[in-house]
């Protein structure tokens, strides 16, 4: 396996494989131990945005609120809008991604498993990083969006907030670098991995959607990187790139973030919607309505997504020639959105459907997008944006395309692969309470954002006074965000229970469509015993199912590639995928060491320059030991 | 539509060496061409337009030649081509933005 | 570098591309939003001097010159080293290994002079927001050059250890893509930066 000439002894031994223990976690190449280590650490991540949302709704709750001072409020929603977006909606849409890609396309592995590792390691570290920040001086408190100048600022008024925005600027950096490093190496599996047979236009319309997700990130994040340096240097460096009075500008600041934020949205709901469009057709024993179709308005969001960025500018002065033009992109890009969402009605139509949770989800995801869809349409008029612009209009908007959008979809991905991931099934009736709690609790929280909105109430403040008639719609939201706290707290209720208690999967639990259903639940380490070799769209249903004369959906008498996996049981347990003459790639150390050194020089950055040597060592060691083993031993 | 062949050690069409210098010479010369434009007196447009026409020649010939995609497998193209046209339009756009309709005073 | 398949093992991929030459086309695709916000950032600053040194003011043309004539040949280098090692002679190989590596000391060198100079002269990543983009934009690119350099002495060391045989080609070739997408930035950095005519 190594070169014929020369065997280097490794500068420390390479990790035995093993299934048991943490050093097998820490040193997992696997994509479905990837894929259950985002998972897990997206979810607990969501747990602390959650918490912060429970503060953030305490303090609001009345006039006047004593909960938070502005100073802690604003340390409390910057990281909640962080958390969310980039410690729990990208990395859960991660775990889908990992776990599913390469069982879904015939793969044993991702292109990359040691970068696939080195990802999520990244990741962890760059959201221990961001979050460390509240125990070294105070949390980013700049918002999300971080607009200059006040994200350059290091005071405000008399309170010093010397390095809130450092952390930002850093931590954003360092968990870009996660993502794109990850988007390449899942661009190239999906092009490059596919099963014999799987044409691009047989991929299951999830790995589209992941396909299009990993372009937008690898194209996008780029810009929003330089965006952050520019940052950095303008804080540490006290250049002024987004300073006005020395011959910067802050919009500088806006055209780059949100040339990266827009594309960014789709990021962010395209998994769902790739999640979604999977389910429909199991739960209404249909296929889905007008897959090229569905497939091509997926392409088109992600071209046209690039060309709407100033919509979240419109107030900044940009004039009118270049207000029309974005209004009219932004218009027509509710147009794919909308071709998909008939899409998904119409193959409901006439289904069997069998309400369980992931299909109660995927419904919920459609009707709360399509709200906070039209709250965007909204917003695309720009005389009408001019009044919902920073009122709580517009939190309304993103929150039920990203919370009744995206995280409904990912529910609904939970409670549909919780199966093949686990082996076990989440139980339904505990899956519908959550869904039901979860759903109304939702928009009585978020609905009534819409009216506060229009009342102009204005979004980033830590209080209201008293007598603008805001008060009981905001009493009416926290009781809301309590409701949905519970519906989570049943959620883990229910995974919890299923351990012991849960109904055990078979392979295909759902009589779905797609190849991953074929092997165990959970698969072998190796995936596949046999790669499939896949003959149309929806292959596996076609393997199990014929139709008859009259239509009729009439099984097929073998039982399809299903029984492969059972008549060979005993062979499942191997470490390197047994007697196949399977390679897996080797477990290695390398990842996590050379992940350890970016949030060092983080700090660094921050604290003394001295340290970012170490973390730069460090990070050499880690890629240097990595080029130097071999991926497979 | 079966799997794609096999990676080949070797790919066929190699430039000989021969060619990779003679495509320097050119690129020596083509860089000579522009400086001794950037030294004539010519109104401004005209010797943005030459300079920029020169310069992407220069980069494709590399990207062409050097970097082998005039000879590789088409595919390899497209990841590449989507950055840099993307990068055009978008960051034209910007900068039309701030010069067309500027409110900070230069 | 050698992080899939050993020589030993070949690689079945659904469009007949190595999985890492992919991944190289992806990421230099991605560097090109990179490299073209850097630009478009020194394209809107290049005005804004304050009154202070302007870059018209200070540069040195035939002194540029002569560095983007050094790296333009570094990228022959290149290509010269990677067909010696797929015709299987090491000894070429390091030869043109190095005389790459040492054609992108020699730029660095010659960035790093020139930098003084125009620090020197007023000039300087604080002077003004005009300054700060050159010295950002050419920094970055700067940076991006060092790491190859890194990436070709290592390749460099790997051959005299004999770790380099002509199977590990590719190695080369992807180090040296990499190479030449630095060296296509600089084409576009020094006609934008200093050829096209000082700002008015």
């Amino acid at each position: 396996m190594a070169t014929a000439t020369v065997t280097r002894q490794p500068l420390f031994s390479r990790p035995r494989p093993s299934h048991k223990g943490a050093w097998s976690w820490i040193t997992t190449v696997d994509h479905k131990r990837i894929g259950v280590l985002y998972g897990f650490t997206a979810f607990g991540f969501f747990l602390i945005g959650g918490l912060e949302a429970l503060l953030i709704r305490a303090q609001l709750a009345r006039p006047n609120g004593h909960i938070l001072n502005a100073n802690q409020y604003d340390q409390v929603f910057t990281m909640h809008g962080l958390t969310m977006i980039f410690l729990v909606v990208m990395p859960l849409s991660a775990a889908f991604f990992n776990y599913l890609i390469p069982l879904m396309i015939g793969a044993r592995d991702v292109a990359f498993p040691r970068l696939n590792a080195f990802s999520y390691w990244v990741f962890l570290f760059g959201g221990l990083f961001l979050y460390s920040s509240f125990l070294l001086g105070g949390a980013p408190n700049g918002g999300w969006f971080g607009y200059a100048p006040l994200s350059v600022q290091k005071v405000t008024g008399s309170v010093p907030f010397l390095h809130n925005m450092d952390y930002y600027a850093i931590g954003l950096i360092i968990l870009g670098i996660a993502s794109t490093v990850s988007a390449v190496n899942l661009a190239v599996t999906i092009i490059n991995m596919r099963a014999p047979g799987m044409s691009f236009f047989r991929m299951p319309v999830f790995i589209w959607m992941a396909f299009i997700v990993q372009l937008l990130l690898v194209f996008a994040l780029p810009v929003v990187t330089v965006a952050l340096f520019l940052l950095l240097f303008d804080r540490i460096l006290g250049t002024s790139f987004y300073i006005a009075s020395n011959g910067g500008d802050p919009v500088l600041w806006q055209h780059l973030f949100w040339l990266f934020g827009h594309p960014e949205v789709y990021i962010l709901i395209l998994p769902a919607m790739g999640i979604v469009s999977e389910i429909l057709p199991t739960f209404s024993r249909k296929p889905l309505f007008g897959y090229p179709v569905v497939v091509l308005s997926g392409i088109a969001i992600g071209f046209m997504g690039w060309g709407v960025w100033a919509h979240h500018m419109f107030a900044t002065g940009l004039g009118p020639v270049a207000n029309s033009a974005f209004a009219v992109s932004t218009m027509f890009i509710a147009v794919p959105t909308g071709v998909k969402i008939f899409n998904w009605i119409a193959t409901m139509w006439g289904g069997r459907l069998r309400f369980d949770p992931p299909l109660l989800f995927s419904i919920g995801f459609i009707a709360m997008f399509v709200i906070g869809g039209l709250s965007g349409v909204t917003h695309s008029i720009v005389p009408s944006d001019y009044q919902q612009t920073d009122t709580y209009y517009v939190v309304a908007h993103f929150h039920y395309v990203l919370f009744g959008g995206s995280i409904f979809g990912l529910f609904a991905g939970i409670y549909y692969w919780w199966p093949k991931i686990f082996g076990r099934i989440l139980n339904n009736r505990i899956g519908k309470w959550h869904f039901w709690l979860m759903l109304i609790g939702f928009n009585v929280t978020f609905g009534p954002f819409h009216i506060l909105g229009l009342q102009g109430m204005p979004r980033r403040i830590y209080t209201y006074p008293a007598n603008m008639g805001w008060d009981f719609w905001n009493m009416v939201s926290t009781i809301g965000s309590f409701m949905i706290a519970g519906s989570v707290l049943l959620f883990m209720y229910n995974a919890w229970h299923s351990r012991k208690h849960g109904e055990i999967a078979g392979n295909d639990p759902w009589d779905a469509r797609t190849i991953e259903w074929m092997t165990t639940s959970p698969p072998p380490e190796h995936n596949f015993d046999e790669i499939p070799v896949v003959h149309a769209l929806d292959d596996f249903w076609h393997k199990k199912y014929v139709e008859d004369k009259s239509g009729k959906l009439v099984p097929v008498p073998s039982g399809g590639a299903t029984e492969e996996a059972e008549h060979h049981p005993e062979q499942h347990e191997e470490a390197h995928g047994g007697g196949h003459g399977i390679h897996l790639p080797s477990p290695s150390y390398m990842p996590v060491l050379a992940g350890l050194g970016l949030p060092i020089i983080g700090y660094g950055l921050i604290y003394g320059y001295y340290i970012c040597i170490v973390g730069g060592l460090i990070l050499l060691g880690g890629l240097y030991g990595w080029a130097f083993e071999p991926g497979t031993e | 539509m079966a799997a794609g062949g096999t990676t080949a050690a070797k790919q066929h069409g190699h430039p000989k060496e021969r060619v990779y210098v003679i495509v320097a010479v050119w690129l020596a010369l083509i860089t000579g061409v522009e400086i001794t434009i950037s030294y004539i007196k010519m109104p401004d447009p005209v010797k943005i337009v030459a300079l920029v026409f020169l310069s992407a020649i220069k980069f494709a010939v590399v990207v062409g030649y050097f970097m082998h995609l005039k000879f590789d497998n088409p595919a390899l193209r497209k990841p590449f081509i989507t950055g840099i046209i993307l990068a055009g339009c978008v960051y034209t756009i910007v900068l039309l933005a701030f010069t067309l309709h500027s409110n900070v005073p230069k | 570098m050698a992080q899939q398949a050993t020589a030993v093992e070949v690689h079945q991929t659904s469009t007949g591309i190595e999985n890492t030459k992919l991944a190289m086309w992806v990421f230099l695709g991605s560097e090109c939003l990179l490299f073209g916000a850097l630009i478009s950032v020194f394209l809107l600053y290049r005005n804004h001097s304050l009154g202070g040194a302007r870059l018209h003011d200070v540069y040195d043309i035939p002194f540029t010159s002569v560095s983007s004539f050094v790296l333009l040949m570094s990228s022959l280098t290149m290509v010269l080293a990677l067909a010696a090692i797929q015709r299987g002679d090491q000894h070429r190989l390091r030869v043109w290994l190095l005389a790459t590596a040492l054609l992108g000391m020699t730029f660095i060198s010659g960035q790093v002079y020139e930098f003084t100079i125009f620090v020197h002269k007023g000039f300087t990543v604080h002077s003004s927001v005009a300054g700060a983009s050159f010295f950002i934009l050419t920094s970055f690119h700067g940076a991006h050059v060092t790491v190859g350099i890194l990436m070709l002495l290592s390749l460099f060391g790997m051959s005299t250890r004999g770790m380099l045989p002509q199977e590990k080609a590719t190695a080369v070739e992807y180090v040296g893509l990499y190479w030449h997408f630095v060296d296509i930035v600089w084409i576009v950095i020094f006609t934008l930066v200093y050829l096209i005519p000082a700002p008015k």
